[in-house]
């Protein structure tokens, strides 16, 4: 639900909104601190970011604009108050520590009216999912991020970690070969948090991870596994750090723009002892499982499965920790997981590229085209699918030049490689990670194949 | 020939870019400046959509796609040439002082990789619609002056759609045998 409003006073150069509940009588918390808005803003979307300049909650900075989630028990009530201010206001302390308080002292003397609305809301014990154990140990691992802003919120399924994705510590220092990508905000903020479940549970058999992120570091910055962007990597190659691809952190930044670790989080983890991350996630990945220090809780060396997560029992428990199965880090090949994650992955998995930001997405084109049809030839049990082009397509140039595309019947005709010719496939290291291939032909306007079957794999 | 029931009707073919976090299919172009008179433009571009909305654009990219990932590799060269001509014309590059640098030597992927990649994307959305990946095809041209270069401004065809352009100025120097380098600042 968003949050609007009309007719501010005449004059009004800018707006601030503050979020505030009163826990006990005599004292005022501050969830959410925003000022400079521009006075052509009439509302905030649900998770909208970058409208104003946030200020710091007295749970944290607040990323995004959130409609009230009591993460425990209880009846609060939550005071929306906007400001209308004849300036912009000015503090005496860094953007960084600017809190509710200060806002509030400041913008008195520039306001011009002020609105609020009040909301009640009570949540029982029993059915408030923010405070489920699970979810307050993920919220908690994440408060102890020195170099990054994280918030998290869960729904009784997820625990969404939500971040700008910006770490304060020197990025992009150490790498050796060429990247020119400049790290910059990603939104992944409220219901675009990364999805950690919060009830995790090992899969039957592992989930490929060959590229893209894998989970997210506990200051908001998204895992990927050690791959370059082919994936299915090795020690010997497409090893991101092994190809000095990563800064001296164990991150850079994508061609997104996206910064991301690719092995152990060392700035972040620079920040606490060695040994403190034995007993204390590093990060998440999306199957639910916490990922820590070099080594199990009581100290001794992981075992390491295929995909390099630990059963882990008694005193290798880190204390609090909910599950049995853990992640670990290792400053060798392959970091973290081995091309692969144990428990059954959130959505995020599958979806990863849809949670960057939009304006770094492509136009997607889907359409309808009711000019081909999809059939079956019984003859060889190929799946066909035709196109019958009445037209040449380029009808603009003349000349002595014939029409490479004429009109004409095109197909593409694909069936799935079964048996031994299966298995040659998928023993090629570029199908690593591959279950399943087809046999492309592809056949012009002439009814010909133009060139060699060709075969793709997934 | 047996028609499926389901998609007899209408088929519908998503030929979505690539989209996991490495694979961010922007449009790009680095431009570096080097020696004060030489740069070299590189540019990464969602090249299947410009070669659409430049050759066939009256027609749907399912369309477009399939018959130019069918068409005979030496006339898809033929094609090609008439696209990367128009792509060519409409690259300018500008000095401040409005004087044009004209870009040169321009490389361009060929007939073969632009076929494999027009067909691995339209296998991919006919047996792996969630698994984009798509190699970037790389194309580059460089511009030189005889006058010192302090600013330039660029404008792209309009098949290229927005471009990311980054920018940079590398430092270089010579360094002698067995000698240290003056203090390489950054």
């Amino acid at each position: 639900m968003p949050l609007a409003w009309t007719n501010p006073p005449a004059g009004t150069q800018s707006f601030a909104l503050l979020l505030s509940t009163i826990p006990t009588p005599g004292t005022v918390k501050y969830d959410w601190v925003l000022y400079n808005i521009p006075p052509s803003t009439t509302s905030l979307a649900k998770d909208s970011f970058l409208v104003g300049t946030t200020g710091l909650g007295d749970d944290g900075p607040g990323l995004t604009y959130d409609p009230p989630c009591s993460q425990g028990p209880g009846a609060k009530v939550y005071t929306w108050t906007l400001y209308a201010l004849s300036g912009t206001p000015t503090f005496a302390v860094p953007a960084t520590q600017v809190t509710g308080t200060i806002v509030s002292s400041t913008i008195a003397s520039l306001t011009l009216a002020s609105a609020s609305i009040n909301l009640s809301y009570s949540r029982v014990q029993a059915t408030a999912p923010g405070s489920g154990t699970n979810c307050v140990y993920v919220r908690n691992s994440t408060t102890v991020a020195k170099s990054g802003t994280t918030s998290v919120n869960c729904d009784g399924t997820y625990a969404y970690v939500s971040s700008l994705a910006m770490t304060t510590d020197q990025t992009m220092n150490g790498i050796t070969s060429t990247n020119l990508q400049v790290p910059t905000t990603q939104n992944f903020l409220g219901a675009n948090g990364w999805k950690i479940p919060t009830s995790p549970i090992l899969a039957q058999s592992p989930t490929s991870v060959a590229s893209g992120p894998i989970g997210v570091a506990i200051n908001g910055i998204p895992i990927f596994n050690p791959c370059v962007q082919n994936g299915n990597c090795t020690a010997a190659s497409g090893d991101t750090k092994g190809e000095g691809q990563l800064d001296i952190c164990n991150g850079h930044a994508g061609r997104a723009d996206d910064y991301h670790y690719h092995a152990a989080p060392l700035c972040l983890m620079a920040g606490q002892s060695t040994n403190y991350w034995n007993t204390h996630p590093v990060g998440w990945l999306l199957d639910g499982f916490g990922v820590f220090g070099y080594n199990n809780a009581d100290g001794s060396t992981p075992s390491r499965d295929s995909c390099g997560g630990t059963t882990i029992s008694g005193a290798q428990v880190p204390s609090g920790y909910p599950y049995t199965y853990a992640y670990h880090v290792i400053n060798t090949f392959p970091y973290i997981t081995n091309n692969c994650i144990s428990g059954v992955p959130s959505p995020d998995l599958p979806n990863q590229g849809s949670k960057y930001h939009p304006m770094r997405q492509p136009p997607v084109t889907p359409f309808n085209d009711t000019n081909m049809t999809l059939t079956t030839d019984p003859t060889d049990g190929y799946q066909v699918l035709q196109f019958t082009s009445a037209i040449a397509f380029t009808t603009n140039e003349t000349g002595s030049d014939s029409y490479p595309n004429a009109p004409g019947t095109y197909q593409i005709r694909y069936k799935q490689v079964t048996g031994s010719a299966l298995t040659t496939l998928l023993a090629a290291n570029k199908n690593a990670t591959a279950t399943a291939c087809w046999n492309f032909q592809f056949v012009d306007s002439t009814g010909k194949t133009t060139q060699p079957s060709v075969s793709y794999c997934r | 020939m047996k028609v499926l029931p389901a998609v007899a009707l209408g088929l519908t073919l998503i030929l979505a870019p690539a989209m996991r976090a490495h694979d961010l299919q922007d449009n790009r172009a680095t431009l570096v400046l080097r020696d004060n008179s030489h740069v070299s433009l590189t540019l990464y571009i969602a090249y299947a959509d410009a070669l659409h909305a430049a050759l066939a654009p009256q027609q749907p990219i399912a369309e477009f796609m399939m018959v130019y990932s069918a068409m005979k590799p030496e006339l898809l060269q033929k094609e090609l040439l008439r696209a990367q001509a128009k792509f060519q014309a409409e690259t300018r590059l500008y000095q401040a002082s409005g004087k044009e640098l004209p870009l040169a030597n321009w490389v361009w992927p060929d007939a073969k990789q632009v076929q494999a990649m027009l067909q691995q994307r339209i296998m991919q959305a006919m047996v792996d619609p969630a698994g984009h990946h798509e190699e970037p095809l790389e194309i580059r041209a460089d511009a030189n002056s005889r006058e010192e270069i302090t600013a330039v401004r660029i404008q792209f065809p309009e098949e290229f759609q927005r471009v990311l352009v980054v920018s940079y100025r590398p430092n270089q120097l010579w360094v002698e045998p067995k000698s240290w380098s003056p203090a390489i600042r950054f």
